[in-house]
């Protein structure tokens, strides 16, 4: 793989040799100034360079490009060959025409490659398939004959050199150099005859854009087979005519490759108009960094459901997909364009994926995967951040709704059996003892509102900080519990969602301990070290298998914790007691 | 009667409150809306008084009591029922009434401080007439201001009136409860009924439907 700088070079100087041959040969055939039929020759020969270029420029990846320019070259050179031999016509060989012989002799090798491979390998720089090695076998074989039958035949070269061939051979090997030469020209014409036929039965079975795509070069090979026996094999020498095949032969080829390129976006290479100077580009397609810098500003902002929608919008404008859909781990879709179509293209994403739908024209290329498989960082990040989003809403939601219910059917219920109780005390004319029972009843709704609103937020957390709410709420547990906190953390205060954060953490893995593992000891720990604030909760209860066993609680104050930045882990087994960590980072 | 509730002390205050007061027998106290239905069908009673919510059995979470009570009234169409909530939303009360007001009482749980509040919405259900607790009238007004409701304002003492009208008494009751005469009174409702554009009616529970379905558009 040679580098990007170098291909570009390469490509442009295989332009160039193809374009000052075609107009230095054309003005060598003629002289000054040039009749209309040579400019016409010259604009035409331009045609196959310039898209050759466009393409090995473009997508350098890409064989056609690259055979498209060694096709013009061809051309060019060839049409050098032919100035340089009549320039030189002096009767004499000299070195000059044995050089324009040989490079008039390209001619052969252009021909070959516009009837045969061009075709074939047409849009992709690939065969339509394996079987096809062998006609491009045939192929090559073929043009290499004609090409040595011209070098090597002794008689006039094209017509054109009065000498005859300057590499000539003559006596019995002329026959074999002829027949040689002959056999080639017609088996290349043959191949090219059966690419035709398969063009034809290909456009026919395709369908949609394809189909059009392959109309276009069917219609443009068989114009240039056309052309050419119209001006070769017939050798018809009326004027209007050999125009006619010229044109078609020249002109045919790189008219259909260029509408298939442009117009229906084969190649993926768009043409249009960038910036406020009218500057034209061939290729509008932005690249990831453009992508990335136009994106990250409106990101960093954006809710994290707006932000999968731009970032799906992102991933079907960069590779022009109809639809591009971006998938979340619990099947969330965000999808930007219209549905139609079945996904082409899916790549993980973080822990979803992005599907995208079929080409707006063309099909995906390596391109397209490349900056797909880029996309699919930011997306990933996205997704995660979207995940976890979603969760967090979703347990608050879930705590709002425990704590609704919790008021509902716990302490209004006890406060009505209250106002039901002093009903029937005053139509009763209630003694003592139902006084004393009503207020029993009074005290212990106001025990159940207190605990209610310590789960909601304990006031001590608030008041007296992280350290003393901790031992307040391992001081009411049933077990045996220590807690351990660092001098330093006893006299400090951290952010109110830090606080809230650790202290549930506690109070949630104290809660599992006595509820699922039975524990009849616990100990929590409490340090500040490395900017990190470590909470550590180990009992000796029964253990689970964290693989399998999932806590629902502990999932949230995960989520918690990363929203926070910080985290959260689990050592546990069956019978080995559990240890639940979570930090926090905190800033002096 | 029967008595249904998941929590057990509001349970035992209803029916001791209902037993003590001499006027009602309460042959059943059950925990959740299948128990209720169960009760229904083995004790016939003439009332039913029930929570919204009980946890538990084959009901839609959360609107079992509801539930259990419009099965019952299409069940035994002579039973009336009493609903007793702890939630002052409009949405429980619509969905009380969905079917038809006739037969239905929708009381917030504070009512059980009032004995004779409750046996009249007791004594109203039995005879196939509504009531709607006064405090959810005046949730459902407020509601209908925020809308921007049509019609033209009431005045204050329309508001009474139309509140008494929603407990499903008659015109005499409203009267006395409001120290009213019972021409004043006649003069508001048909007032009230002008400008909410209604069908005005001398039976109570049709009163009461057309002001609950006025309210809840």
């Amino acid at each position: 793989m040679i580098s990007p700088t170098s291909a570009r070079f390469l490509a442009a100087s295989m332009a160039a040799v193809a374009v000052l041959g075609a107009a230095a040969g054309a003005a060598m055939e003629t002289g000054f100034p040039m009749p209309p039929g040579q400019w016409a020759f010259t604009a035409l020969a331009l045609l196959l360079p310039a898209l050759g270029w466009l393409v090995a420029d473009r997508r350098p990846g890409n064989l056609y490009g690259w055979l498209l320019l060694a096709t013009a070259d061809c051309l060019g050179l060839g049409a050098l060959g032919v100035g340089l031999l009549i320039v030189s016509d002096s009767g004499r060989p000299v070195p000059v025409t044995v050089l324009g012989v040989l490079l008039a002799s390209l001619f052969v090798p252009f021909y070959g490659l516009s009837w045969v491979f061009v075709p074939l390998f047409f849009p992709d720089g690939r065969l339509p398939s394996r079987r096809w090695r062998v006609a491009a076998w045939t192929a090559g074989v073929a043009i290499t004959m004609h090409w040595l039958g011209v070098l090597l035949a002794s008689d006039e070269v094209y017509v054109i050199s009065p000498i005859g061939g300057p590499l000539g051979i003559t006596g019995p090997g002329e026959l074999v150099v002829a027949g040689l030469g002959g056999l080639g020209q017609l088996a290349t014409f043959a191949v090219a005859l059966v690419v035709l036929g398969s063009l034809v039965a290909r456009t026919r079975r395709s369908t949609g854009a394809e189909r059009r795509q392959l109309r276009w070069m069917t219609a443009g090979l068989a114009g240039t087979l056309g052309g050419f026996l119209l001006t070769s094999v017939f050798l018809i020498v009326d004027s209007a005519a050999l125009w006619l095949g010229l044109v078609t032969l020249l002109g045919a080829m790189p008219a259909a490759i260029a509408a298939a390129v442009f117009r229906h976006n084969l190649l993926d290479i768009r043409v249009g108009i960038r910036g406020s100077r009218f500057f034209l580009v061939f290729d509008l397609r932005p690249t990831v960094d453009e992508l990335l810098s136009e994106l990250a500003p409106g990101l960093e902002e954006a809710e994290p459901g707006e932000q999968l929608g731009r970032l799906a919008g992102a991933v079907r404008t960069a590779l022009d997909a109809r639809w591009a859909a971006v998938t979340l781990a619990d099947g969330t879709r965000v999808v930007a364009g219209s549905e139609e179509g079945a996904a082409e293209l899916t790549v993980p994403a973080g822990q979803g994926r992005i599907a995208c739908g079929p080409k707006g024209a063309g099909r995906f290329t390596g391109d397209d995967r490349r900056l797909l498989r880029a996309l699919a960082v930011p997306v990933g990040l996205a997704i995660q951040s979207a995940g976890l989003a979603a969760r967090l809403v979703n347990a608050q939601e879930a705590e709002r709704r425990r704590i609704e219910r919790n008021i509902h059917d716990g302490v209004q219920q006890e406060i009505v059996a209250l106002i039901a109780g002093l009903e029937l005390a005053r139509a009763t004319g209630g003694d003592s003892a139902m006084l004393a029972l009503l207020r029993d009843q009074a005290r212990q709704t106001l025990d159940d509102l207190r605990e209610l609103a310590a789960g909601i937020h304990p006031s001590v957390l608030s008041q007296g900080g992280l350290a003393e709410a901790l031992e307040e709420r391992c001081s009411r547990l049933p077990v045996a519990s220590t807690v351990h906190v660092d001098p330093e953390v006893r006299v400090r205060r951290f952010p109110d969602e830090v606080e809230g954060a650790v202290y549930f953490t506690v109070s949630e893995a104290v809660a599992n301990a006595l509820k699922h593992a039975r524990a009849s000891a616990l100990d929590v720990r409490l340090a500040l070290a490395g900017g990190r604030l470590q909470v550590e909760v180990a009992d000796d209860g029964a253990g689970f298998d964290p693989a399998t066993a999932v806590r629902r609680g502990l999932v949230a104050l995960a989520d918690r914790m990363a929203a926070l930045g910080g985290g959260l882990d689990v050592v546990s087994g069956e019978g080995k007691g559990t240890r639940v960590r979570a930090w926090v980072p905190v800033h002096d | 009667m029967v008595v249904a509730d998941d929590h057990y002390l509001v349970r035992e205050g209803v029916r001791r409150l209902l037993e003590t007061s001499g006027q009602a027998v309460v042959a059943g106290a059950v925990g959740t809306g299948d128990e209720l239905l169960d009760a229904v069908r083995r004790l016939r009673p003439e009332v039913v008084i029930t929570d919204i919510r009980m946890p538990g059995g084959s009901f839609r979470p959360g609107f079992e009591g509801i539930d259990a009570a419009h099965r019952i009234r299409a069940e035994h169409p002579a039973v009336g029922v009493v609903v007793l909530s702890q939630f002052s939303d409009a949405l429980y009360a619509f969905e009380v009434f969905k079917h038809g007001t006739e037969g239905f009482a929708y009381l917030l749980k504070d009512r059980v401080g009032d004995l004779e509040e409750l046996l009249g919405a007791v004594r109203a259900v039995a005879g196939g007439g509504s009531v709607i607790d006064p405090k959810v009238v005046e949730g459902l007004l407020a509601r209908r201001a925020v809308r921007g409701g049509r019609g033209e304002e009431l005045t204050p003492r329309e508001r009474d009136v139309l509140r008494e009208m929603a407990r499903g008494r008659s015109n005499g009751g409203i009267a006395r409860a409001l120290h009213l005469s019972v021409s004043a009174v006649e003069k508001n409702v048909n007032s009230i009924f002008m400008k909410l554009e209604l069908e005005n009616s001398p039976d109570t529970h049709r009163r009461v439907a057309a002001v609950l379905a006025y309210l809840g558009t």
